[in-house]
Protein backbone atom coordinates (compact mmCIF):
# COMPACT_ATOMS: atom_id res chain seq x y z
CA UNK A 1 0.00 0.00 0.00
CA UNK A 2 1.78 3.49 -0.76
CA UNK A 3 2.15 6.17 1.38
CA UNK A 4 -0.79 8.70 0.36
CA UNK A 5 0.64 11.51 2.26
CA UNK A 6 4.02 11.13 0.13
CA UNK A 7 4.51 13.48 -3.33
CA UNK A 8 6.85 10.58 -4.44
CA UNK A 9 3.20 8.15 -4.62
CA UNK A 10 2.16 10.75 -6.78
CA UNK A 11 5.01 11.69 -9.25
CA UNK A 12 6.15 8.35 -9.30
CA UNK A 13 4.01 6.76 -11.90
CA UNK A 14 4.40 10.27 -14.01
CA UNK A 15 8.13 9.33 -14.18
CA UNK A 16 6.93 6.57 -16.91
CA UNK A 17 6.33 7.94 -20.69
CA UNK A 18 3.76 4.92 -20.60
CA UNK A 19 1.82 6.47 -17.89
CA UNK A 20 2.34 10.05 -19.21
CA UNK A 21 0.96 9.12 -22.16
CA UNK A 22 -2.42 6.35 -20.98
CA UNK A 23 -2.83 9.68 -18.47
CA UNK A 24 -3.05 12.31 -20.90
CA UNK A 25 -5.02 10.47 -23.60
CA UNK A 26 -7.41 9.53 -20.51
CA UNK A 27 -7.78 12.87 -19.30
CA UNK A 28 -8.69 14.11 -23.31
CA UNK A 29 -11.27 11.05 -22.96
CA UNK A 30 -12.95 12.77 -20.21
CA UNK A 31 -12.88 16.25 -21.08
CA UNK A 32 -15.03 15.39 -24.64
CA UNK A 33 -17.03 12.37 -22.79
CA UNK A 34 -18.03 15.26 -20.27
CA UNK A 35 -19.27 17.74 -23.16
CA UNK A 36 -21.01 15.14 -25.50
CA UNK A 37 -22.14 13.19 -22.05
CA UNK A 38 -24.20 16.42 -21.32
CA UNK A 39 -26.07 16.26 -24.20
CA UNK A 40 -26.42 12.63 -24.17
CA UNK A 41 -27.46 12.80 -20.53
CA UNK A 42 -30.32 15.89 -21.20
CA UNK A 43 -31.61 14.05 -24.44
CA UNK A 44 -32.03 11.06 -22.47
CA UNK A 45 -29.40 9.53 -25.22
CA UNK A 46 -27.68 6.42 -22.63
CA UNK A 47 -29.33 4.12 -25.26
CA UNK A 48 -27.86 4.81 -28.16
CA UNK A 49 -24.37 6.02 -26.29
CA UNK A 50 -24.85 1.93 -25.54
CA UNK A 51 -25.34 1.47 -28.81
CA UNK A 52 -22.50 2.89 -30.45
CA UNK A 53 -20.24 1.83 -28.08
CA UNK A 54 -21.35 -2.36 -29.01
CA UNK A 55 -21.16 -1.00 -32.81
CA UNK A 56 -17.49 0.22 -32.96
CA UNK A 57 -16.97 -3.47 -32.24
CA UNK A 58 -17.13 -4.74 -36.03
CA UNK A 59 -14.79 -2.56 -37.31
CA UNK A 60 -11.93 -2.82 -34.45
CA UNK A 61 -12.59 -6.99 -35.28
CA UNK A 62 -11.95 -6.21 -39.00
CA UNK A 63 -9.20 -3.39 -38.88
CA UNK A 64 -7.60 -6.46 -36.58
CA UNK A 65 -7.71 -9.14 -38.82
CA UNK A 66 -6.44 -7.20 -41.79
CA UNK A 67 -4.08 -5.46 -39.68
CA UNK A 68 -5.24 -1.83 -40.03
CA UNK A 69 -5.55 0.87 -36.81
CA UNK A 70 -7.82 -0.31 -34.71
CA UNK A 71 -9.49 2.92 -33.82
CA UNK A 72 -9.98 3.61 -37.46
CA UNK A 73 -11.87 0.53 -38.10
CA UNK A 74 -13.90 1.29 -34.81
CA UNK A 75 -14.43 4.42 -35.79
CA UNK A 76 -15.63 3.58 -39.40
CA UNK A 77 -18.26 1.05 -38.01
CA UNK A 78 -19.93 3.71 -35.76
CA UNK A 79 -19.33 6.26 -38.06
CA UNK A 80 -21.34 3.77 -40.70
CA UNK A 81 -24.17 2.79 -37.95
CA UNK A 82 -24.95 6.31 -36.96
CA UNK A 83 -25.72 6.86 -40.32
CA UNK A 84 -28.21 3.99 -40.71
CA UNK A 85 -29.77 4.78 -37.73
CA UNK A 86 -30.74 8.09 -38.38
CA UNK A 87 -31.81 7.06 -41.86
CA UNK A 88 -34.01 4.24 -40.68
CA UNK A 89 -35.37 6.92 -37.80
CA UNK A 90 -36.18 9.46 -40.60
CA UNK A 91 -38.43 7.12 -42.58
CA UNK A 92 -40.86 7.41 -39.57
CA UNK A 93 -42.13 4.06 -40.10
CA UNK A 94 -40.37 2.65 -37.03
CA UNK A 95 -39.30 4.32 -33.55
CA UNK A 96 -35.70 5.79 -33.28
CA UNK A 97 -35.18 3.33 -30.06
CA UNK A 98 -36.57 0.27 -32.48
CA UNK A 99 -33.89 1.50 -35.23
CA UNK A 100 -31.09 1.82 -32.19
CA UNK A 101 -31.85 -1.93 -30.61
CA UNK A 102 -31.60 -3.35 -34.67
CA UNK A 103 -28.99 -2.06 -35.56
CA UNK A 104 -26.06 -1.72 -32.46
CA UNK A 105 -27.13 -5.90 -31.74
CA UNK A 106 -26.90 -6.81 -35.32
CA UNK A 107 -23.53 -4.71 -35.87
CA UNK A 108 -21.98 -6.69 -32.45
CA UNK A 109 -23.79 -9.95 -33.82
CA UNK A 110 -21.21 -9.15 -36.70
CA UNK A 111 -18.29 -8.43 -34.72
CA UNK A 112 -18.76 -11.56 -32.77
CA UNK A 113 -18.91 -13.96 -35.91
CA UNK A 114 -16.00 -12.74 -37.44
CA UNK A 115 -14.24 -12.76 -33.98
CA UNK A 116 -15.01 -16.38 -33.79
CA UNK A 117 -13.34 -17.19 -37.32
CA UNK A 118 -10.19 -15.89 -35.95
CA UNK A 119 -8.18 -18.35 -33.90
CA UNK A 120 -6.92 -17.49 -30.61
CA UNK A 121 -9.09 -14.67 -28.76
CA UNK A 122 -6.63 -11.95 -29.04
CA UNK A 123 -5.71 -9.87 -26.18
CA UNK A 124 -5.67 -6.55 -28.07
CA UNK A 125 -9.50 -6.98 -28.67
CA UNK A 126 -10.56 -7.49 -24.84
CA UNK A 127 -8.51 -4.64 -24.04
CA UNK A 128 -10.69 -2.78 -26.55
CA UNK A 129 -13.63 -3.83 -24.89
CA UNK A 130 -12.83 -2.88 -20.67
CA UNK A 131 -9.95 -0.46 -21.84
CA UNK A 132 -6.11 -0.45 -20.48
CA UNK A 133 -4.44 3.17 -20.31
CA UNK A 134 -1.20 1.68 -19.73
CA UNK A 135 -1.77 0.22 -23.63
CA UNK A 136 -1.78 3.24 -25.46
CA UNK A 137 0.41 3.71 -28.05
CA UNK A 138 2.00 6.87 -29.19
CA UNK A 139 -0.27 7.15 -32.27
CA UNK A 140 -2.76 5.90 -30.24
CA UNK A 141 -2.57 9.07 -28.14
CA UNK A 142 -1.76 11.22 -31.96
CA UNK A 143 -5.44 9.80 -32.71
CA UNK A 144 -7.47 10.59 -29.36
CA UNK A 145 -5.82 14.15 -29.49
CA UNK A 146 -7.02 14.51 -33.06
CA UNK A 147 -10.35 13.39 -32.46
CA UNK A 148 -10.77 15.43 -29.03
CA UNK A 149 -9.88 18.50 -30.95
CA UNK A 150 -12.23 17.99 -33.57
CA UNK A 151 -15.41 17.03 -31.51
CA UNK A 152 -13.96 19.80 -29.35
CA UNK A 153 -13.84 22.54 -32.10
CA UNK A 154 -17.14 21.09 -34.11
CA UNK A 155 -19.44 21.39 -30.55
CA UNK A 156 -18.31 25.01 -30.12
CA UNK A 157 -18.72 26.10 -33.82
CA UNK A 158 -22.53 24.40 -33.87
CA UNK A 159 -23.03 24.60 -30.01
CA UNK A 160 -26.22 26.66 -30.95
CA UNK A 161 -27.34 24.54 -33.21
CA UNK A 162 -26.89 21.31 -31.21
CA UNK A 163 -28.72 22.72 -28.25
CA UNK A 164 -31.55 24.44 -30.61
CA UNK A 165 -32.44 20.84 -32.19
CA UNK A 166 -31.90 19.14 -28.81
CA UNK A 167 -34.22 21.41 -26.95
CA UNK A 168 -36.92 22.34 -29.75
CA UNK A 169 -36.48 19.93 -33.13
CA UNK A 170 -39.73 21.67 -34.13
CA UNK A 171 -38.43 25.95 -33.62
CA UNK A 172 -35.40 24.25 -35.59
CA UNK A 173 -37.53 23.15 -38.23
CA UNK A 174 -39.29 25.97 -38.41
CA UNK A 175 -36.35 28.04 -38.25
CA UNK A 176 -34.85 26.57 -41.34
CA UNK A 177 -32.41 24.14 -40.11
CA UNK A 178 -32.18 20.79 -41.06
CA UNK A 179 -32.80 18.91 -38.19
CA UNK A 180 -31.72 15.58 -39.83
CA UNK A 181 -28.32 16.51 -40.53
CA UNK A 182 -28.25 18.40 -37.27
CA UNK A 183 -29.03 15.02 -35.44
CA UNK A 184 -26.64 13.22 -37.64
CA UNK A 185 -24.02 15.93 -36.87
CA UNK A 186 -24.60 14.80 -33.29
CA UNK A 187 -24.63 11.53 -33.41
CA UNK A 188 -21.06 11.49 -35.48
CA UNK A 189 -19.54 13.47 -32.60
CA UNK A 190 -20.51 10.74 -29.93
CA UNK A 191 -19.08 7.94 -31.72
CA UNK A 192 -15.86 10.00 -32.46
CA UNK A 193 -16.30 10.58 -28.46
CA UNK A 194 -16.57 6.53 -28.07
CA UNK A 195 -13.64 5.47 -30.52
CA UNK A 196 -11.57 7.83 -28.65
CA UNK A 197 -12.30 5.93 -25.31
CA UNK A 198 -11.54 2.54 -26.70
CA UNK A 199 -8.21 2.58 -25.33
CA UNK A 200 -8.88 3.85 -22.14
CA UNK A 201 -11.99 2.73 -20.98
CA UNK A 202 -12.84 0.33 -23.50
CA UNK A 203 -16.59 0.64 -25.55
CA UNK A 204 -18.49 -1.35 -22.73
CA UNK A 205 -17.82 1.00 -19.56
CA UNK A 206 -17.72 4.21 -22.14
CA UNK A 207 -21.37 5.02 -21.44
CA UNK A 208 -20.57 5.06 -17.68
CA UNK A 209 -18.14 7.91 -18.63
CA UNK A 210 -20.54 9.72 -21.01
CA UNK A 211 -23.31 9.77 -18.55
CA UNK A 212 -22.06 9.62 -14.50
CA UNK A 213 -20.14 12.41 -14.48
CA UNK A 214 -22.74 14.88 -16.83
CA UNK A 215 -25.23 13.41 -14.44
CA UNK A 216 -23.45 14.68 -11.46
CA UNK A 217 -22.44 18.10 -13.04
CA UNK A 218 -26.47 18.13 -13.77
CA UNK A 219 -27.40 17.67 -9.90
CA UNK A 220 -24.98 20.59 -8.99
CA UNK A 221 -24.97 23.38 -10.93
CA UNK A 222 -27.89 25.26 -13.75
CA UNK A 223 -26.27 26.27 -17.36
CA UNK A 224 -25.59 24.02 -19.66
CA UNK A 225 -21.88 25.62 -20.37
CA UNK A 226 -21.25 24.60 -16.98
CA UNK A 227 -23.26 21.31 -16.60
CA UNK A 228 -20.46 20.49 -19.87
CA UNK A 229 -17.56 22.03 -17.51
CA UNK A 230 -18.02 20.46 -14.15
CA UNK A 231 -18.44 17.33 -16.01
CA UNK A 232 -15.50 17.28 -17.59
CA UNK A 233 -13.81 18.52 -14.99
CA UNK A 234 -15.19 15.40 -12.40
CA UNK A 235 -14.30 13.01 -15.19
CA UNK A 236 -10.63 14.12 -15.43
CA UNK A 237 -10.63 13.90 -11.78
CA UNK A 238 -12.15 10.42 -11.11
CA UNK A 239 -9.99 9.30 -14.45
CA UNK A 240 -6.76 10.94 -12.61
CA UNK A 241 -7.38 8.95 -9.75
CA UNK A 242 -8.52 5.61 -11.46
CA UNK A 243 -5.83 5.98 -13.32
CA UNK A 244 -3.54 6.24 -10.26
CA UNK A 245 -5.71 3.48 -8.62
CA UNK A 246 -5.00 1.01 -11.38
CA UNK A 247 -1.54 1.72 -11.58
CA UNK A 248 -1.13 0.45 -7.66
CA UNK A 249 -3.44 -1.91 -7.19
CA UNK A 250 -2.51 -3.22 -10.70
CA UNK A 251 -6.56 -3.90 -11.72
CA UNK A 252 -8.09 -2.69 -15.18
CA UNK A 253 -8.16 1.36 -15.34
CA UNK A 254 -11.42 1.59 -16.80
CA UNK A 255 -13.10 -0.22 -13.82
CA UNK A 256 -11.16 1.40 -11.83
CA UNK A 257 -12.28 4.88 -13.24
CA UNK A 258 -15.74 4.19 -13.75
CA UNK A 259 -16.08 3.33 -10.31
CA UNK A 260 -14.59 6.58 -9.02
CA UNK A 261 -17.02 8.17 -11.06
CA UNK A 262 -19.65 6.33 -9.66
CA UNK A 263 -18.64 6.87 -6.01
CA UNK A 264 -18.70 10.60 -6.76
CA UNK A 265 -22.08 10.41 -8.02
CA UNK A 266 -23.64 8.26 -5.51
CA UNK A 267 -21.77 11.19 -2.55
CA UNK A 268 -23.33 14.00 -4.41
CA UNK A 269 -26.71 12.27 -5.08
CA UNK A 270 -26.81 10.99 -0.87
CA UNK A 271 -25.67 14.97 0.07
CA UNK A 272 -28.27 16.71 -2.35
CA UNK A 273 -31.26 14.31 -1.26
CA UNK A 274 -29.99 14.96 2.46
CA UNK A 275 -30.46 18.59 2.41
CA UNK A 276 -33.64 18.48 0.21
CA UNK A 277 -35.16 16.61 2.55
CA UNK A 278 -33.81 18.98 5.69
CA UNK A 279 -35.32 21.98 3.63
CA UNK A 280 -38.90 20.39 3.30
CA UNK A 281 -38.69 19.58 6.99
CA UNK A 282 -37.71 22.72 8.03
CA UNK A 283 -40.03 24.35 5.38
CA UNK A 284 -43.03 22.06 6.88
CA UNK B 1 -67.67 22.76 -46.99
CA UNK B 2 -70.59 25.14 -45.04
CA UNK B 3 -72.36 27.17 -46.48
CA UNK B 4 -70.62 30.18 -44.40
CA UNK B 5 -67.45 29.83 -46.22
CA UNK B 6 -66.70 33.40 -47.35
CA UNK B 7 -64.01 34.58 -49.53
CA UNK B 8 -61.15 36.31 -47.80
CA UNK B 9 -62.14 39.67 -49.39
CA UNK B 10 -65.10 40.17 -47.20
CA UNK B 11 -63.69 40.19 -44.16
CA UNK B 12 -62.85 43.31 -43.76
CA UNK B 13 -61.29 46.95 -45.48
CA UNK B 14 -57.87 46.77 -44.13
CA UNK B 15 -56.81 43.18 -45.72
CA UNK B 16 -57.46 44.99 -49.16
CA UNK B 17 -54.21 47.17 -48.60
CA UNK B 18 -51.78 43.49 -47.86
CA UNK B 19 -51.80 40.27 -50.08
CA UNK B 20 -53.03 37.51 -48.21
CA UNK B 21 -50.81 35.92 -45.61
CA UNK B 22 -51.21 32.60 -46.36
CA UNK B 23 -52.42 30.81 -49.50
CA UNK B 24 -53.11 27.37 -49.38
CA UNK B 25 -54.52 25.51 -52.76
CA UNK B 26 -55.74 21.93 -52.78
CA UNK B 27 -52.92 21.06 -49.83
CA UNK B 28 -52.71 17.11 -48.77
CA UNK B 29 -50.89 16.02 -46.28
CA UNK B 30 -50.33 12.07 -45.20
CA UNK B 31 -48.14 10.20 -43.10
CA UNK B 32 -47.68 6.62 -44.58
CA UNK B 33 -51.02 5.67 -46.00
CA UNK B 34 -53.09 8.11 -43.86
CA UNK B 35 -54.55 11.53 -44.66
CA UNK B 36 -54.42 14.31 -42.29
CA UNK B 37 -55.53 16.93 -44.33
CA UNK B 38 -56.86 16.57 -47.43
CA UNK B 39 -57.37 19.10 -50.61
CA UNK B 40 -57.48 21.93 -47.91
CA UNK B 41 -58.10 25.32 -50.01
CA UNK B 42 -57.51 28.17 -47.78
CA UNK B 43 -56.98 31.95 -48.38
CA UNK B 44 -56.22 34.19 -45.14
CA UNK B 45 -56.05 37.41 -44.85
CA UNK B 46 -53.69 40.14 -43.40
CA UNK B 47 -53.52 42.26 -40.12
CA UNK B 48 -55.81 39.10 -38.18
CA UNK B 49 -56.49 37.40 -35.14
CA UNK B 50 -57.76 34.04 -36.50
CA UNK B 51 -58.43 30.77 -34.91
CA UNK B 52 -57.76 27.49 -35.67
CA UNK B 53 -60.59 25.17 -34.42
CA UNK B 54 -61.09 21.42 -34.36
CA UNK B 55 -61.21 18.04 -32.24
CA UNK B 56 -57.99 16.06 -31.53
CA UNK B 57 -56.52 14.90 -34.48
CA UNK B 58 -58.40 17.00 -37.16
CA UNK B 59 -55.18 18.08 -38.21
CA UNK B 60 -54.24 21.09 -36.62
CA UNK B 61 -50.90 21.41 -35.27
CA UNK B 62 -50.62 19.75 -39.69
CA UNK B 63 -51.82 22.78 -41.11
CA UNK B 64 -49.61 25.43 -39.37
CA UNK B 65 -46.64 22.61 -39.89
CA UNK B 66 -47.25 23.01 -43.28
CA UNK B 67 -47.65 26.65 -43.54
CA UNK B 68 -43.51 27.23 -41.64
CA UNK B 69 -42.14 24.56 -44.10
CA UNK B 70 -41.91 22.27 -41.45
CA UNK B 71 -43.89 19.76 -42.80
CA UNK B 72 -43.88 18.59 -46.41
CA UNK B 73 -46.78 18.46 -48.43
CA UNK B 74 -47.98 15.59 -50.62
CA UNK B 75 -49.76 17.45 -52.66
CA UNK B 76 -50.94 21.05 -53.78
CA UNK B 77 -48.95 24.66 -53.25
CA UNK B 78 -48.66 26.38 -49.84
CA UNK B 79 -47.46 30.55 -50.44
CA UNK B 80 -46.69 32.40 -47.32
CA UNK B 81 -46.69 36.38 -47.56
CA UNK B 82 -46.81 36.01 -51.16
CA UNK B 83 -44.11 33.65 -51.30
CA UNK B 84 -42.96 29.94 -50.73
CA UNK B 85 -42.66 29.19 -47.54
CA UNK B 86 -38.93 28.31 -47.54
CA UNK B 87 -38.00 31.53 -48.75
CA UNK B 88 -39.59 33.40 -45.88
CA UNK B 89 -39.18 31.70 -43.08
CA UNK B 90 -37.18 34.66 -41.24
CA UNK B 91 -40.83 36.71 -41.18
CA UNK B 92 -42.75 33.52 -39.79
CA UNK B 93 -42.96 32.63 -36.11
CA UNK B 94 -43.98 29.16 -34.71
CA UNK B 95 -44.37 28.36 -31.10
CA UNK B 96 -44.85 24.92 -30.76
CA UNK B 97 -46.90 23.30 -28.11
CA UNK B 98 -45.63 24.05 -24.56
CA UNK B 99 -45.32 20.31 -23.92
CA UNK B 100 -43.70 19.11 -26.72
CA UNK B 101 -40.63 20.36 -24.97
CA UNK B 102 -38.84 19.25 -22.12
CA UNK B 103 -38.64 21.88 -19.91
CA UNK B 104 -36.26 20.34 -17.43
CA UNK B 105 -33.36 21.02 -19.70
CA UNK B 106 -30.89 23.19 -18.21
CA UNK B 107 -31.15 26.41 -19.96
CA UNK B 108 -32.36 29.86 -18.77
CA UNK B 109 -35.25 31.89 -20.00
CA UNK B 110 -33.52 34.25 -21.62
CA UNK B 111 -31.73 31.67 -23.81
CA UNK B 112 -34.99 30.38 -25.11
CA UNK B 113 -36.39 32.94 -26.36
CA UNK B 114 -32.75 34.23 -27.75
CA UNK B 115 -33.21 31.23 -29.74
CA UNK B 116 -36.26 33.38 -31.36
CA UNK B 117 -33.05 35.32 -33.10
CA UNK B 118 -31.02 32.14 -34.53
CA UNK B 119 -33.07 32.63 -37.65
CA UNK B 120 -31.37 35.58 -38.64
CA UNK B 121 -28.39 34.62 -36.97
CA UNK B 122 -27.42 32.23 -39.58
CA UNK B 123 -24.94 28.82 -38.46
CA UNK B 124 -21.89 29.97 -37.28
CA UNK B 125 -22.95 33.49 -35.57
CA UNK B 126 -23.07 33.72 -31.82
CA UNK B 127 -26.07 36.02 -30.30
CA UNK B 128 -24.98 39.85 -30.27
CA UNK B 129 -25.35 42.28 -27.40
CA UNK B 130 -28.13 43.72 -29.65
CA UNK B 131 -29.86 40.52 -29.68
CA UNK B 132 -29.85 39.89 -26.02
CA UNK B 133 -31.28 43.48 -25.57
CA UNK B 134 -33.99 42.65 -27.98
CA UNK B 135 -34.72 39.14 -26.25
CA UNK B 136 -34.55 41.25 -22.58
CA UNK B 137 -37.34 43.70 -24.84
CA UNK B 138 -39.42 40.79 -25.56
CA UNK B 139 -39.26 39.10 -21.96
CA UNK B 140 -40.33 42.46 -20.91
CA UNK B 141 -43.67 42.47 -22.69
CA UNK B 142 -44.30 39.16 -21.62
CA UNK B 143 -43.81 40.51 -17.83
CA UNK B 144 -40.99 37.98 -17.56
CA UNK B 145 -37.81 40.25 -17.72
CA UNK B 146 -37.23 40.09 -13.74
CA UNK B 147 -36.81 36.35 -14.13
CA UNK B 148 -34.35 36.09 -17.13
CA UNK B 149 -31.82 34.28 -15.11
CA UNK B 150 -34.20 31.60 -14.35
CA UNK B 151 -33.79 27.99 -15.37
CA UNK B 152 -36.95 26.91 -17.59
CA UNK B 153 -37.79 24.37 -15.37
CA UNK B 154 -38.66 26.79 -12.04
CA UNK B 155 -41.53 28.50 -14.08
CA UNK B 156 -45.43 28.03 -14.07
CA UNK B 157 -47.17 26.40 -17.31
CA UNK B 158 -48.48 30.20 -18.02
CA UNK B 159 -44.75 31.62 -17.33
CA UNK B 160 -43.64 29.10 -20.01
CA UNK B 161 -46.24 30.00 -22.77
CA UNK B 162 -45.20 33.35 -22.24
CA UNK B 163 -41.71 32.52 -22.79
CA UNK B 164 -42.29 31.19 -26.09
CA UNK B 165 -44.52 34.01 -27.17
CA UNK B 166 -41.55 36.32 -25.81
CA UNK B 167 -38.85 33.87 -28.71
CA UNK B 168 -41.53 34.39 -31.09
CA UNK B 169 -41.97 38.23 -30.58
CA UNK B 170 -38.31 38.43 -30.77
CA UNK B 171 -38.11 37.25 -34.22
CA UNK B 172 -40.26 40.34 -35.30
CA UNK B 173 -42.20 38.43 -37.93
CA UNK B 174 -45.27 39.25 -40.08
CA UNK B 175 -46.85 35.84 -39.53
CA UNK B 176 -47.33 34.05 -36.24
CA UNK B 177 -48.48 30.34 -35.72
CA UNK B 178 -49.17 29.40 -31.93
CA UNK B 179 -49.99 25.78 -31.28
CA UNK B 180 -52.59 25.72 -28.79
CA UNK B 181 -51.04 27.96 -26.75
CA UNK B 182 -53.83 28.35 -24.00
CA UNK B 183 -53.66 24.65 -23.14
CA UNK B 184 -53.18 24.25 -19.31
CA UNK B 185 -52.41 28.02 -18.07
CA UNK B 186 -54.94 30.38 -16.21
CA UNK B 187 -57.22 32.91 -17.54
CA UNK B 188 -54.52 35.81 -16.59
CA UNK B 189 -52.17 34.48 -18.70
CA UNK B 190 -54.48 34.25 -21.34
CA UNK B 191 -55.50 37.86 -21.53
CA UNK B 192 -52.10 38.72 -21.66
CA UNK B 193 -51.16 36.76 -24.59
CA UNK B 194 -54.55 38.09 -26.65
CA UNK B 195 -53.26 41.54 -25.70
CA UNK B 196 -50.03 41.02 -26.62
CA UNK B 197 -51.27 39.29 -30.36
CA UNK B 198 -53.95 42.00 -30.58
CA UNK B 199 -50.67 45.14 -30.70
CA UNK B 200 -49.11 42.65 -33.15
CA UNK B 201 -52.34 42.53 -35.57
CA UNK B 202 -52.23 46.29 -34.87
CA UNK B 203 -48.77 46.49 -36.41
CA UNK B 204 -50.24 44.92 -39.37
CA UNK B 205 -48.87 41.33 -38.38
CA UNK B 206 -51.22 37.92 -39.23
CA UNK B 207 -51.87 35.82 -36.22
CA UNK B 208 -53.35 32.08 -36.80
CA UNK B 209 -53.48 30.29 -33.34
CA UNK B 210 -55.07 26.78 -32.83
CA UNK B 211 -57.26 26.08 -29.78
CA UNK B 212 -60.01 23.73 -28.44
CA UNK B 213 -60.95 26.51 -25.93
CA UNK B 214 -63.97 27.37 -28.21
CA UNK B 215 -64.62 29.95 -25.74
CA UNK B 216 -61.52 32.58 -25.95
CA UNK B 217 -61.30 32.24 -29.66
CA UNK B 218 -65.28 33.33 -29.68
CA UNK B 219 -64.21 36.50 -27.66
CA UNK B 220 -61.15 37.07 -29.36
CA UNK B 221 -60.59 36.04 -32.98
CA UNK B 222 -61.69 38.13 -36.12
CA UNK B 223 -62.07 34.72 -38.03
CA UNK B 224 -62.01 31.12 -37.58
CA UNK B 225 -61.41 28.33 -39.26
CA UNK B 226 -63.29 25.12 -38.72
CA UNK B 227 -61.05 22.13 -39.34
CA UNK B 228 -61.10 18.16 -39.55
CA UNK B 229 -59.12 17.03 -41.79
CA UNK B 230 -60.59 19.51 -44.55
CA UNK B 231 -62.29 22.82 -44.33
CA UNK B 232 -65.37 22.73 -42.79
CA UNK B 233 -66.01 26.48 -42.75
CA UNK B 234 -64.22 29.54 -42.49
CA UNK B 235 -65.07 33.49 -41.85
CA UNK B 236 -66.07 35.92 -39.31
CA UNK B 237 -66.86 34.26 -36.28
CA UNK B 238 -70.42 34.92 -35.97
CA UNK B 239 -70.41 32.65 -38.95
CA UNK B 240 -68.38 30.02 -38.31
CA UNK B 241 -69.23 29.94 -34.44
CA UNK B 242 -72.79 28.50 -35.34
CA UNK B 243 -74.55 25.14 -34.06
CA UNK B 244 -74.21 23.48 -37.81
CA UNK B 245 -70.61 24.57 -37.99
CA UNK B 246 -69.56 23.20 -34.47
CA UNK B 247 -71.42 20.23 -34.84
CA UNK B 248 -70.03 18.92 -38.05
CA UNK B 249 -66.73 19.98 -36.90
CA UNK B 250 -66.87 18.44 -33.60
CA UNK B 251 -69.40 15.85 -34.14
CA UNK B 252 -70.41 13.95 -30.44
CA UNK B 253 -67.62 15.81 -28.86
CA UNK B 254 -69.65 18.85 -28.81
CA UNK B 255 -73.01 19.76 -27.49
CA UNK B 256 -74.78 22.99 -28.31
CA UNK B 257 -77.30 24.06 -25.79
CA UNK B 258 -80.50 26.88 -26.48
CA UNK B 259 -79.84 29.47 -28.55
CA UNK B 260 -76.93 27.91 -30.25
CA UNK B 261 -74.37 30.39 -28.05
CA UNK B 262 -73.94 27.89 -25.20
CA UNK B 263 -70.93 25.38 -26.76
CA UNK B 264 -69.99 22.57 -24.12
CA UNK B 265 -67.14 20.67 -25.22
CA UNK B 266 -66.30 17.44 -24.37
CA UNK B 267 -62.79 16.20 -24.34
Amino acid sequence: MPNLFELQTYLEPLSLRLVQRGLLAAIVVAIICGVMGTFVVVRGLAFLGDALGHAVFPGVVIAYLLNLNLLAGGLVAGLITALAISLVGRTGQVRESTAIGIFYTVAFAFGALLLSRSRSAPRALSELLIGNVLAVRPEDLQLTLLIGGVVLLLVWAFYKELVLVSFDPQQAAALGRNVPVLNGLLFTLLALTIVASLQTVGNVLVVALLVIPAATARLLVGPLPAVMGLAALLGSLCTFAGVYISYYADIASGGAIVLCACGVFFCVLIVRSARQRLHLGVAG
Amino acid sequence: MSSVATSPKSAGPACAAGQPAVQLAHVTVAYGARVVLQDITLELPSARIIGLIGPNGAGKTTLLRSIVGAQRVLEGTVRVLGAAADAVRQRVAYVPQRRDVDWSFPLSVLDVVLMGRYGKLGLLRRPSKQDRELALDALKQVGLAKRQACQIGELSGGQQQRVFLARALVQDADLMLLDEPFNGIDTTTQSVIFDLLCEQRQRGRTVLLSTHDLHSVEQNCDQLVALNRRIIAFGPVDQVFTAPVLQSTFGSQVAVVGDGQTVVTRN
